[in-house]
């Protein structure tokens, strides 16, 4: 077992991850369960593309050595609502409104809980303070 | 901004600050923007619904997240069982008993900004009393008075030489803060209805109505829930409020209790907290409207808060003054005992709040472990009578009187404080 697995993306490129980093979607984990971590076996990512792929596997590997967290949690779930975007991921988040809602996309659809928390909160954080008018945009 | 899915838009808005404008000015975005927020809020509502049948015990806190300040120690005179209301952060404070043979009748107030006192000059006043019912009506900016008693002397001594007075007077009283010239109305109402002293209320400002439970009319017998008084304050005009009929429903009443509070905890529900026994409850209040008289009634729906697995009643459980947090979701109250000991300490207080989560069982901790709060290194003189305020990040705490330390019963002390030093101290408790 070489650890490293290989997802297609939904315009049809490749991507070659460590098994440890993409465990923490909970959709590819399944799905590795299911088909068997095999080297050889390629695991689309139907609705996924190479770009934003590309940025979720950043933030993986940027969290592959956080505890994982469990979203059912409800002392998870009562944090995460007073909590505050770490540095990092805020950096990591400064990304154009499309991408931005890409990422969001793709977080809710791998089930990275996680990501899609702080994806959420930078969302909220854009439309505090603003009228409707401003939030229209 | 609108191409994400509508349960991700809800993820999004549950992180928004569920006071303030952002969450409304969201939903005024358009109408697919309306029904997210919509059903956000009542998720939100049938979690919380379910939060309150059910808690769980709070993992362990530690004792230097509660921070005492002594605010002032000048300001009204020293006195227990006053009537203390916030408003707009401003604490309010109405009479109280200095002994128990004198009662006061001034107004006061505090402003936590300015950190100073107040006297609310006022030409009339209701009659100087202790244990009356103070609220705030936020929407309009006044304060309701209602029950009390006149000094602590028992009924027989006072007849003795007045007849004509009322001891425990059933006086409605409203001061309008946003008036020039302050001053206390008496409000007498068609229907009247007795009065009565120790009593709880609170005002739930969506339904316009002021409730007021338990109490005594003796000090000796408690009353009955069946007797709790809903004062409908919707007309603006004070004269045209009335009592209105209150119909009890679901699971049985809470017991007849005095010195206890009841805890708003969203627009139309509430808790009624126990000092004496094991029996928190929870109640909705439905409006329901005569269609002919157009007359308003109210009906409370009781659950029972589950506590069934706590086999002793500790101590600490019971509390005389109480608050919610909404921001933090507690139940927080004060209570004269520490931990698990019937007997007060010298200086004890302790704070202790509930938390209300989805699973499991409903638990109560202390908090923090039962410490005495030390504070400007002067134990901590008051508790019975003393009130409990929310103020941004903490908590107001007033007036009061000392535990007589060779008091063997202080629950009996509660109802008649005697022979023990009021306060006026104002603490702030940040936790």
């Amino acid at each position: 077992m070489s650890g490293i697995v290989t997802l297609v993306s939904q315009d049809q490129q490749k991507i070659e991850v460590e098994l440890n980093v993409i465990r923490q979607s909970k959709v590819i984990s399944g799905m590795l369960q299911d088909l068997g971590e095999d080297e050889d076996t390629e695991y689309p990512i139907p609705n996924v593309s190479h770009a934003i792929l590309k940025k979720i596997i950043e933030w993986c590997e940027q969290h592959k050595e956080d505890a994982p967290v469990d979203d059912e949690d409800p002392s998870y779930q009562e944090k995460k609502r007073t909590a505050e975007v770490p540095r990092w991921d805020a950096e990591f988040l400064k990304v154009d409104q499309g991408t931005l809602f890409e990422i969001i996309l793709a977080a809710n659809y791998l089930d990275i809980c996680r990501l899609l928390d702080f994806a959420c909160m930078t969302v909220a954080d854009q439309i505090r303070g603003k009228t409707p008018e401003e939030i229209r945009k | 901004m609108s191409d994400l899915p509508d349960e991700i838009w809800e993820q999004v808005i549950s992180f928004l600050p569920s006071t303030g404008p952002s969450l409304a000015h969201f939903s005024r975005v358009s109408f697919r923007f309306e029904q997210i927020t919509r059903t956000h809020l009542r998720r939100k509502n049938r979690r919380f619904e379910k939060k309150l049948i059910s808690c769980e015990q709070l993992e362990d806190t530690r004792i230097d997240y509660l921070r005492g300040n002594l605010l002032s120690t000048n300001g009204p005179r020293a006195r227990y069982q006053s009537s203390v209301a916030m408003l707009n952060n401003i604490l309010y404070v109405f009479g109280g008993y200095v002994d128990s043979l004198t009662a006061l009748n001034d107004s006061w107030y505090f402003s936590p900004k300015k950190e100073t006192w107040d006297r609310v000059v006022c030409s009339k006043t209701p009659q100087a009393k202790g244990g009356a019912v103070m609220v705030a009506d936020v929407k309009r900016e006044r304060l309701i008075l209602f029950g009390g008693k006149l000094s602590q002397l028992p009924q027989s001594a006072l007849a003795a030489f007045r007849t004509d007075v009322r001891l425990y007077p059933n006086e409605l009283s409203v001061l309008n803060l946003g008036e020039k010239k302050k001053d206390w109305h008496n409000i007498r109402l068609p229907n009247t209805s007795e009065g009565r002293t120790q009593a709880a209320g609170c005002i739930l400002p969506k339904l316009d109505i002021f409730i007021i439970d338990g109490g005594s009319f003796d000090e000796r017998t408690p009353i009955d829930p069946d007797q709790t008084l809903v004062l409908d304050i919707k007309n603006a005009s004070p004269t045209s409020w009335r009592w209105a009929k209150v119909i009890l429903e679901g699971d049985i009443p809470p017991f007849p209790r005095s010195i206890h509070a009841i805890v708003p905890i969203s627009d139309d529900s509430l808790i009624f907290t126990s000092n004496v026994v094991r029996d928190f409850k929870h109640c909705k209040v439905t409006l329901i409207i005569d269609n002919q008289s157009s007359r308003r009634s109210f009906k409370f729906t009781f659950t029972k808060i589950v506590t069934d697995h706590l086999t002793h009643m500790p101590a600490y459980m019971r509390g005389t003054s109480y608050i919610y947090s909404m921001s933090t979701e507690m139940l927080i109250w004060l209570s004269p005992v520490k931990l698990s000991e019937e007997q007060p300490q010298k200086s004890g207080l302790a704070i202790h709040r509930l938390k209300f989560i989805e699973n499991e069982s409903f638990a109560f901790e202390n908090f923090p472990r039962g410490e005495n709060l030390k504070l400007n290194n002067s134990p901590l003189p008051c508790i019975l009578g003393s009130t409990l305020h929310q103020l941004n990040s903490g908590f107001l705490v007033f007036g009061g009187a000392q535990v007589n330390p060779t008091s063997t019963n202080v629950w009996a002390d509660l109802s008649g404080i005697t022979g023990v030093e009021p306060t006026n101290h104002l603490m702030f408790l940040q936790i």
